[in-house]
């Protein structure tokens, strides 16, 4: 029989039930599930991390490429996942990275927009896989760095976000339509002091971890697309 | 909003959920776990926003929030206090292109080329998070809408966006960092003519945006190149 300050150390590593934390996810107490902000009746809302590592491979078209696997919000590892994405780079464009957009004019709620220095300087392509890749969401979609460096001792905060449709998915999520928003991030320490020495860190790899937000709806809620036509 | 626990494995289970960002009275956005290095902050909750389209020639138009804009964590809690702003101008052509798809990509998914088709048709937008405290970040980038007929007769619509930090204010003064959301509403009933969909745009409509903000404060930033 369990004493009683073991039933209260079980109880406080409990992971929140299903149905108050939106359950749903891939094993018992890991939750990647979020009904209460969906919209509508037939939407999901999935949330998550993953950590990955990213390596640049150069070549006549550089890329990033990167594999990991999820967490939930609270960093536990979701059994059976992984996560793999390619980001083509122009290098040239990299110094982009460093510029920020400039201020803008309120109100918010108004246009106009000053959209400078936040063009996409790439197409990210990401395949996430679940319970052992019997489901799979894959997407593709622009993709916008930004650097902030240096951090107080010498450090670099690399951000990558990037917007996904959905192209394709399996099991569960065949045929599902969506859309994802990524952001990923690294920290570089130190931050190089010459890009070539800052290509040759990137070469090596980094460690990355992302939130992903994807908003979808199934299949079988869809209404079925028309024939491709002649 | 506090609740009252009725013994102590309920109060564990507060505290349990308030330690992990979870559950009913708790506003948990600060999820510290996420960040990477000593620096970054990452916050994520959802907005709930009222949003319409206002369209000023035959060809262009914007939308924008309505000023009705709560922030809530991921159970829907409300953020008291808290607002949003934004504004998204459209070429009311894009309405046509949201219906249209990627195609299947070809594996291995790590390695190119991606095929973009389809997801090159961007708008720009700038949003505005206030938080309690007076607190605010703005922020500016591209989105992209996407739309799927339902089986009910209706729609849903997507739009997600990537942004950098322009501005910030009160405990985000300097901050430097990234907001990604992906939004979306649900039309029950969606008309054929664009006309009747411009309408319908018009009068204004729910949705709700899921978002991540990824960011260093100022006093952690060293001397930034002009």
């Amino acid at each position: 029989m369990l004493n009683h300050s073991t039933k209260l150390m079980q109880k406080l590593m409990q992971a929140p039930d299903g149905p108050k934390a939106g359950a749903g996810g891939p094993a018992a107490g890991i939750h990647i599930q979020y009904p209460a902000v969906a919209t509508g009746p037939y939407e999901q809302v999935l949330v998550f991390s993953t950590k990955e590592f990213i390596q640049l491979k150069l070549g006549p078209t550089p890329y990033f490429t990167s594999k990991g696997t999820i967490v939930d919000l609270n960093g536990r590892d979701v059994p059976g996942s992984l996560v793999a994405t390619t980001l083509p780079v122009d290098l040239s464009r990299f110094p982009e990275a460093f510029q920020w957009p400039p201020t803008q004019v309120p109100p918010f709620d108004q246009p106009p927009i000053q959209s400078g220095n936040t063009v996409p300087i790439g197409d990210s392509r990401q395949a996430y896989f679940f319970n052992n890749q019997a489901d799979s969401l894959i997407t593709i979609g622009p993709a916008v760095p930004k650097i902030a460096v240096p951090l107080l001792g010498g450090a670099g905060q690399f951000w990558v976000s990037a917007v996904g449709v959905i192209t394709q998915g399996t099991g569960k999520y065949a045929g599902a339509r969506g859309e994802q928003a990524y952001v990923g991030s690294s920290f570089i320490n130190p931050w190089p002091a010459t890009q070539e020495q800052l290509i040759q860190g990137l070469t090596a790899g980094i460690n990355v971890q992302s939130t992903s937000v994807f908003k979808l709806v199934l299949q079988a809620s869809q209404l079925p697309a028309p024939p491709p036509g002649p | 909003m506090a609740t009252h626990s009725t013994n102590l494995l309920a109060a564990l289970d507060g505290i349990r959920d308030a330690i992990a960002g979870y559950g009913e009275g708790t506003l948990g956005i600060d999820f510290p776990g996420l960040a990477i290095g000593p620096d970054e902050e990452v916050l994520v909750f959802n907005s709930d926003d009222r949003i319409e389209l206002v369209v000023e020639t035959p060809t262009t138009g914007y939308f924008h929030s309505t000023g009705h804009t709560v922030l809530t964590d991921l159970q829907g809690n409300p953020y008291p206090g808290s607002r949003g702003e934004s504004s998204l101008p459209v070429e009311v052509s894009e309405l046509l292109e949201a219906v249209k798809w990627p195609p299947p990509q070809p594996q291995p998914f790590n390695k190119p080329p991606p095929n973009n088709e389809n997801t090159t048709t961007l708008g720009f937008a700038k949003n505005l998070i206030a938080f309690p405290d007076g607190s605010s970040l703005g922020t500016v980038g591209p989105s992209l809408a996407k739309i799927v007929p339902l089986l009910s007769g209706g729609i849903q619509f997507w739009e997600a966006s990537v942004q950098a930090i322009a501005q910030a204010t009160g405990r985000f003064a300097g901050a430097r960092g990234t907001l990604v959301f992906s939004g979306s509403a649900h039309f029950p009933a969606w008309p054929s003519s664009l006309p009747e969909q411009l309408a319908i745009l018009q009068k204004g409509f729910p949705a709700r945006l899921v978002r991540c903000f990824k960011l260093v404060h100022q006093d952690r930033l060293g001397q930034l190149p002009s």
